[in-house]
């Protein structure tokens, strides 16, 4: 599972790189990723985990 | 060989309804995207628990839509379109707009190399949303959240230029106000801001913003 979600976050990144490097980045660039990042390392809120739960109840919802 | 169909053909064959393991499939990969649904939604609209709102009508959009999902592509790009066209339409019916809430990043600072002092994370991110919704999310899509400039535009609904451009000018913006001191107050509500992120909505509300996919 561990190793799943990170090779799905690696897929999703493929592009970095590509976008930000026509230009240097300032300093600051790496504050946009930060914020990014620390709310994707957040744990799931028990309201969000509830609603994926219910996802497949009724098979469509 | 199955084309996709335009919405407006839905259900005169065009997929093939979801197996139960299909669906399985499905919600796993649905649940792995959240936290970066999550991220989007935080940068795009600052407030956690609206950004969190976004996220779960996204995620409802998403579920009722899977027959639309093609496997094998993007589930990030797929569910990315779905939340900002949630997003623009929040926006446009509640006038919403983005407020910071300091929790998140408050603590966290960044060292400009060879500049004064370091700046605010809260600080970065308040400059970010007074940026027009367009080119605030060009540059989530881009700079914090890794997207190619091509992967940009096909979630915008945009020519790969369009999205250089708004990278451009949000990245100029936020480099002039953190190098001028000109980052806005924790508690501004600066109208000519709000003003010009309203102008700018309508135009995306009115015309191209809104990508095909899903509207």
């Amino acid at each position: 599972m561990q190793q799943h979600m990170s090779e799905k976050r690696n897929q999703g990144r493929r592009g970095r790189g590509n976008g930000a490097g026509d230009q240097p980045s300032p300093q600051w660039a790496d504050g946009l990723r930060n914020i990014y990042d620390s709310v994707v390392n957040e744990p799931l809120p028990d309201d969000m985990l509830a609603l994926l739960a219910s996802l497949d109840a009724d098979g469509e919802k | 060989m199955s084309a996709p169909l335009p919405a407006a053909q839905e259900g005169v064959g065009a997929s093939p309804v979801r197996t139960a393991q299909e669906k399985r499939a499905f919600k796993q990969q649905l649940t792995d995207v959240v936290p970066h649904l999550r991220a989007f939604a935080r940068g795009l609209c600052g407030r956690p628990d609206m950004a969190d709102d976004l996220v779960q009508e996204t995620l409802l959009k998403a579920w009722a839509a899977q027959d639309r999902f093609e496997p094998g592509t993007s589930i990030r790009a797929w569910t990315f379109v779905i939340l900002r066209n949630v997003f623009l339409t929040d926006m446009r019916r509640n006038r919403f707009r983005g407020e910071y809430d300091e929790t998140v990043a408050e603590r966290i600072m960044i060292a400009p190399a060879g500049q004064e002092g370091p700046i605010h994370l809260s600080d970065l991110h308040r400059a970010l949303l007074t940026l027009p919704p367009e080119r605030r999310e060009a540059l989530l899509l881009v700079g914090a959240g890794g997207f190619s400039y091509e992967e940009a535009a096909e979630i915008c609904g945009c020519a790969v230029g369009t999205i250089k451009s708004r990278v451009g000018r949000a990245r100029a913006a936020l480099a002039s106000m953190i190098e001028d001191g000109t980052v806005p107050d924790r508690a501004s509500s600066d109208p000519a801001a709000h003003r010009a992120i309203m102008d700018e909505l309508e135009m995306v509300a009115a015309g191209n913003g809104l990508s095909a996919h899903l509207r």
